[in-house]
């Protein structure tokens, strides 16, 4: 028993020995703030369809449909921040013409980073532009050594965005950007749930 | 007689789900977004409880002092005399009794941006005068109208002559109850300003659709609800006139977040239509605002054996506030003809500039994509571009 005691002695006196020698400690100034986010957006975008059938080449389009999943990290500093995330996504593109080559919901998958720079324009509410790298795997079904090919497997693409927090942990966000050929550009419309 | 019964069936279906949405519903503003300045009832700043039209002293003060940049303006101006300013006159009062103002707009278009069909085109949207005289001080009795030019631009089969596009007695019966009389906009949905938007205009809702009906709308403080009885424009032939009703209702769930509901039914001897829909506005903070409404559209050609079509319609809205006067916009569309079978689908997304640099004046400056998907087709992206520049004196 007595050397409980004394150890419960030589520990609150540790404490308060350590309490009155110690250093002055001036609390660190909040320079930023970082956050994670788990997104779940649509996605939408076309391509240009290159089909050669029976040695004849011509071109169409593909209409791109999908759903984007992510995780985020977002670090905000005092009028700017950024955000890196991970990506997968899958849904269905439908591409040429019931005149000559066509098929509806040719299933894809997507997976990709996306980093983003952004302007505050208060607390969460933020309008910027993100960097994406996707990789799409897309095979449309063809005949007799036919080939039929849909844009490219690698796409790199910047897209201006916009992310305003429409609930205390909810956050609607919006991006367009031009990817491929023929103008087209890419959609990315979800919400981001933040932890 | 089946056809009827069905539609009256589907009507108690509309107004039943209305209900369930009470407590749940939206009042229309000509400039929701404003909900994010806090502003959420739209007879803050209009004449019109709904919203559109012309804007009341509060209004007009509310516009120079809270939403237009004050740039020009010297900085020993107080916003007490910007304000003063806001009148018709300037700082000269009008009588109590009378109040005008005028309103025009006008849009250069340039579409197939990409294409080698670009095709440029400048529209005079509006050209409104709105002359309201009232019976009381208090302005709960008044009468409410706006004379409107119709220049190179159709209304109707009117041209380059004057019409009068919406007149009505405004009576406000008791603090919670305003009755609106006469020819008006229905009340229906979110009453956004791009009146082409997929919520308007192929919705009967569009700038030339105002109709001659009766409107009651009760507003608490945490709710409203607006019902209408309607029988269609005056200057439209009587074969085309949807007559029918509508109801439209809001409720706030916390401070800058409504949710509502909106039910339409009408038909002439041509088209019927049945509308539903669910909207909801947020504000962000500080000027800034989200939007949303979603709804289903069930269409008949009374011409033809063919079956109601019935599809669907959404939009959101993200207004970005970066300073005053200075707001990115951006609109996402999209809507379905028919869901029941192979139907195209059209989406469009505007972004760009909504600008209010100077008194009573905006300027727009949209991007617009279009993308479609279809069954058999696949299709290509469009863009144009959307100029608009709004003078309201």
């Amino acid at each position: 028993m007595k050397y409980l005691l004394i150890v419960f002695f030589v520990f609150s006196t540790v404490k308060t020995w350590a309490d009155e020698n110690a250093k002055p400690v001036l609390k660190q100034k909040v320079t930023s703030i970082a956050s994670w986010g788990a997104g779940f957006s649509t996605i939408q975008w076309s391509e240009v369809l290159k089909i050669e059938q029976a040695g004849l080449a011509t071109t169409s389009t593909a209409n791109y449909n999908g759903v984007l999943l992510s995780v985020q990290r977002d670090v905000y500093y005092y009028s700017w921040g950024w955000s890196l995330s991970g990506v997968l996504g899958f849904g269905g593109a439908n591409g040429g013409s019931s005149a000559g080559y066509y098929q509806k919901q040719v299933p894809f998958t997507l997976a990709g980073l996306t980093s983003r720079l952004f302007y505050r324009a208060s607390g969460r509410l933020s309008v910027g532009a993100s960097a994406q790298a996707l990789y799409k795997k897309a095979k449309w079904p063809t005949e007799n050594g036919d080939t039929v090919e849909s844009g490219a497997d690698m796409n790199l693409m910047g897209m201006f965005d916009m992310s305003l927090p429409i609930f205390s942990r909810w956050d609607l966000y919006q991006g367009i950007g031009p990817v491929g050929e023929n103008s087209a550009a890419f959609w990315r419309i979800g919400v981001v749930y933040r932890y | 007689m089946k056809s009827v019964i069905k539609n009256i069936k589907l009507n108690i279906k509309l107004i039943a789900i209305l209900f369930l949405f009470m407590g749940v519903s939206p009042s229309a503003n000509a400039y929701p977004d404003f909900i994010g300045y806090g502003y959420s009832s739209c007879i803050t700043c209009h004449y019109n409880s709904l919203g559109s039209g012309a804007l009341n002293d509060y209004g007009r003060a509310l516009f120079a002092t809270e939403v237009t940049a004050r740039d020009i303006f010297p900085a020993s101006k107080s916003e007490e005399e910007v304000a003063a300013m806001s009148g018709f006159l300037g700082t000269t009062q009008l009588p109590w009794w009378f109040r005008t103002g005028i309103k025009y707009r006008g849009l250069w278009l340039k579409t197939g941006l990409t294409s080698d069909n670009s095709v440029e085109r400048f529209i005079n949207m509006q050209g409104d005068v709105n002359l309201n005289v009232f019976f009381n001080k208090k302005q709960d009795i008044g009468l409410i109208t706006t004379a409107s030019y119709a220049g190179k631009e159709f209304y109707y089969d009117k041209q380059y002559q004057w019409y009068m596009k919406e007149f009505y007695l405004r009576w406000k019966a008791l603090k919670t109850l305003w009755i609106y009389i006469g020819q008006l906009e229905k009340a229906y949905g979110l009453r956004m300003i791009d009146h082409t938007a997929v919520n308007r205009s192929p919705l009967t809702l569009g700038q030339f659709d105002q109709s001659i009906g009766i409107i009651t709308h009760f507003t608490y403080p945490d709710w409203d609800i607006a019902l209408n009885a309607f029988v269609g424009n005056t200057q439209e032939k009587d074969e085309v006139k949807q007559k029918g009703f509508s109801g439209t209702g809001e409720y706030q769930v916390f401070e800058k977040f409504k949710i509502g509901g909106s039910i339409l039914s009408s038909e002439s001897d041509i088209k019927k239509y049945n509308l539903m829909a669910f909207t909801t506005r947020i504000g962000v903070r500080e000027g800034s605002a989200f939007l949303g409404e979603v709804g289903i559209k069930e269409l008949t050609d009374k011409t033809s054996n063919a079956e109601a079509k019935l599809g669907t319609y959404a939009l959101i809205q993200a207004m970005v506030h970066l300073r005053r006067g200075y707001n990115l916009l951006s609109t996402v569309e999209q809507s379905r003809e028919d869901i029941n079978k192979s139907s195209r689908e059209y989406s469009r997304w505007s972004i760009g500039g909504l600008l209010f640099l100077l008194p009573r004046t905006e300027l727009r400056m949209m991007l617009v994509n279009g993308k479609g998907l279809d069954e058999t087709t696949s299709i290509e992206d469009s863009w144009s571009f959307q100029g608009q520049f709004h003078v309201s004196y």
